[in-house]
Parts: C-alpha cells; sequence; structure tokens
C-alpha cells in the first residue's frame, strides 16, 4: 500500500512553478517496512512472544519481528526507492517489504 | 617460476578471517594469495577468489547484504561467470547467498544462539573442484562460528540443488549420521555448503581455513583446497 500526502507548500504563489521544477531538490520521507515471509520461522519472534506469555499475555499466537527503515531524501523518485527496498533493504527469498511515502 | 594457483583473498570492512584464509593458503606450495580491498574493480589474473568470513558492514541490515555491493563484487561475479573458482566462507558464503551467485539464504540460526564450535561434516558429492580429493561419505572435524548459517531456500530451489547434488557437505554425528542432534542452527536438510550449478562457486559456513595446521587445531581443512589446487593445475595443463 502507497500512501501518499501532498504538503501544502510555504512558498507564495509566485513561486509554486518554480518549486515544483522536478530538479527542484525537496525532501521525500518514506518508510520501508521490511517483514519476514509468513512460511519463514521467525525464531527472535517465537523467542519474543514466549517471553510476553511469561509476562501474563494470555493466548499468543504469532509475533513476528521485522524492520522499520525511515528515509528522508531530497528529490528522489519512487521507483528507484522501490528498487532500493526491494535489492537492498530486503532479501527477496525470506522477506517482504512495503513502501510507504509519507511526504 | 609461476604459481600452481594465484588465489585473491577479497578483504571487506569487517572481515577477519582474512589473513587467516591467506595462511592457509600460502602453506600449500606452489600457492600465492593475495589480500584484495573490496574497492578493487579488477581480478585478472586469478585463478580462484575467496571471500573470507567474518562480519563485514558489521553484519548491517543483513549479513553480506551491503559487502553484496561493494565495487569488487563485479569482478568476482564475471569471474564466476567465466568459471574461475569462488569459494565462500561463513559471511563469505552469506554474501554469495545475497549476490545471487548461490540459491538460498542464512537465516539466523533457529536456537539464536552465535554457535562457536567443532562439529562434523559428511562430504556428500566428491564431483567438484572443491571436493575431488576427498571420497565421498568422509566425515571432516571442521569448526564453525556463526550466528546466521541456517541455511534456507524454497522446496522448488532445495528440491532442484539436492537433485543437482551442488549439497557438498551437511553437519553429521561423529560417525557420519546426519541427525537433527547434528545441526547446529536448523539449516534444511543439515545443509552447511552448497555448490552452483556451474559447480565453481562454493560456499560453506564452516572454518576450513581454521583447520589448515596439525599445530592449531587440525588439518581437516586442507582437503578443500588441495582440490581446489589440483583442479586449477589440471585446467592449466589443458
Amino acid at each position: 500500500m502507497i500512501r501518499i500526502i501532498k504538503k501544502r507548500s510555504f512558498f507564495p504563489f509566485w513561486l509554486v512553478r518554480f518549486t515544483e521544477r522536478p530538479d527542484f531538490p525537496y525532501l521525500m520521507k518514506a518508510v520501508v517496512t521490511v517483514m519476514p515471509k509468513p512460511a519463514i520461522l521467525d525464531p527472535a519472534g517465537v523467542a519474543a512472544g514466549r517471553a510476553m506469555e511469561h509476562l501474563g499475555l494470555k493466548g499468543v499466537r504469532s509475533v513476528r519481528i521485522g524492520k522499520s527503515i525511515e528515509i528522508e531524501v531530497d528529490g528522489a523518485d519512487e521507483k528507484q526507492l522501490h528498487e532500493i527496498a526491494h535489492d537492498l533493504l530486503s532479501n527477496p527469498v525470506v522477506e517482504d517489504y512495503k513502501l510507504e511515502i509519507l511526504s | 617460476m609461476a604459481p600452481i594457483m594465484k588465489v585473491a583473498v577479497i578483504q571487506f570492512p569487517g572481515s577477519n578471517c582474512d589473513t587467516d584464509c591467506q595462511a592457509a593458503l600460502l602453506s600449500f606450495p606452489g600457492v600465492e594469495a593475495e589480500i584484495v580491498w573490496h574497492k578493487e574493480t579488477s581480478l585478472a589474473g586469478y585463478d580462484a577468489v575467496v571471500l573470507p568470513g567474518g562480519f563485514s558492514y558489521g553484519d548491517y541490515l543483513r549479513c553480506g547484504s551491503i559487502a553484496r555491493f561493494s565495487p569488487i563484487m563485479g569482478a568476482v561475479r564475471a569471474a564466476a561467470d567465466a568459471g574461475v573458482l569462488v569459494l565462500g566462507i561463513c559471511n563469505g558464503f552469506q554474501i554469495l547467498c545475497e549476490a545471487g551467485l548461490l540459491p538460498g539464504t542464512l537465516l539466523r540460526n533457529n536456537g539464536l544462539l552465535f554457535r562457536c564450535e567443532h562439529l562434523h561434516l559428511r562430504v556428500e558429492n566428491t564431483d567438484t573442484p572443491f571436493t575431488s580429493v576427498l571420497h565421498k561419505g568422509q566425515v571432516l572435524d571442521i569448526p564453525i562460528a556463526h550466528g546466521e548459517g541456517n541455511y534456507f531456500a524454497d522446496p522448488e530451489t532445495l528440491a532442484q540443488i539436492e537433485a543437482n547434488g551442488q549439497v557438498l557437505v551437511r553437519y553429521c554425528d561423529a560417525s557420519g549420521n546426519v541427525t537433527p542432534e547434528a545441526n547446529p542452527n536448523g539449516s534444511l536438510g543439515n545443509i552447511a555448503g552448497i555448490c552452483s550449478h556451474g559447480r565453481n562457486v562454493f560456499g560453506l559456513m564452516p572454518h576450513p581455513e581454521r583447520v589448515c595446521d596439525p599445530l592449531l587445531g587440525g588439518s581437516e581443512g586442507r582437503g578443500i583446497f588441495q582440490s581446489m589446487i589440483e583442479a586449477v593445475a589440471q585446467a592449466k595443463a589443458k
């Protein structure tokens, strides 16, 4: 799922055209969430789940531990971010990723 | 006299078995071994490449995931495609899997512990440049030292590598039985090391370079390097 929220520009209207030029270095914030695929055993998640039961949480069915990677970048394109999330940030053999563009 | 085999030992930031590998290789007569920094872009003139163990880039993100994009990896890939022998030990195995030069990947050990101990390996296939001087079913006593050595591949890939005889070594007990108790990390099928479809890329989690000298714990790792030397010498004689 990709959510795009357009930030309102604080530039006056006569400068808006300038800021919307593709080469203008605007800041993009994105979050990549990497999770082990459902079929993969996540031993760290299982251990954390047992600890939760030990603390009195009843009926723990599944705990899975992934990573969340926050990125701030000037003027990246989304396709490139997807490539990076696929090739570098996750290992497609055992992990799925989700890219969210925040602004 | 020209060396029988000239080996490049790739050094990444965080490699820590690079000089061990070099020393182990130099203990064979006729072998030249040089440390090659990961920023290099050429491996011309080398007969074999070793990716040593360690913690490249601090194992950040995933083991081997950043080293896989190091400048030298283009040359390693080209060498592998050209049939040059590429041996990945421990972290080197993880890098080869991340780079897609070997199928599958290595997950966190199922017991979550870093396992550092001597254990036994059974040789499964001797029809490769890395195991030719060993014999099938031979049990080697070689140490492991890893936290992420749990070999995983999807069922189709696994069936394929098993059918192709790409599994070269498995964890076993002292008498050579492949049992769940002998599996230190949860690897599928007790897999400790696999080779590529073309047989010239081999990755394994145990450290053969640490058992290349009887004074330092044994010499059972020498067979793997000896096989490489013979393969290179044979290729050169042709």
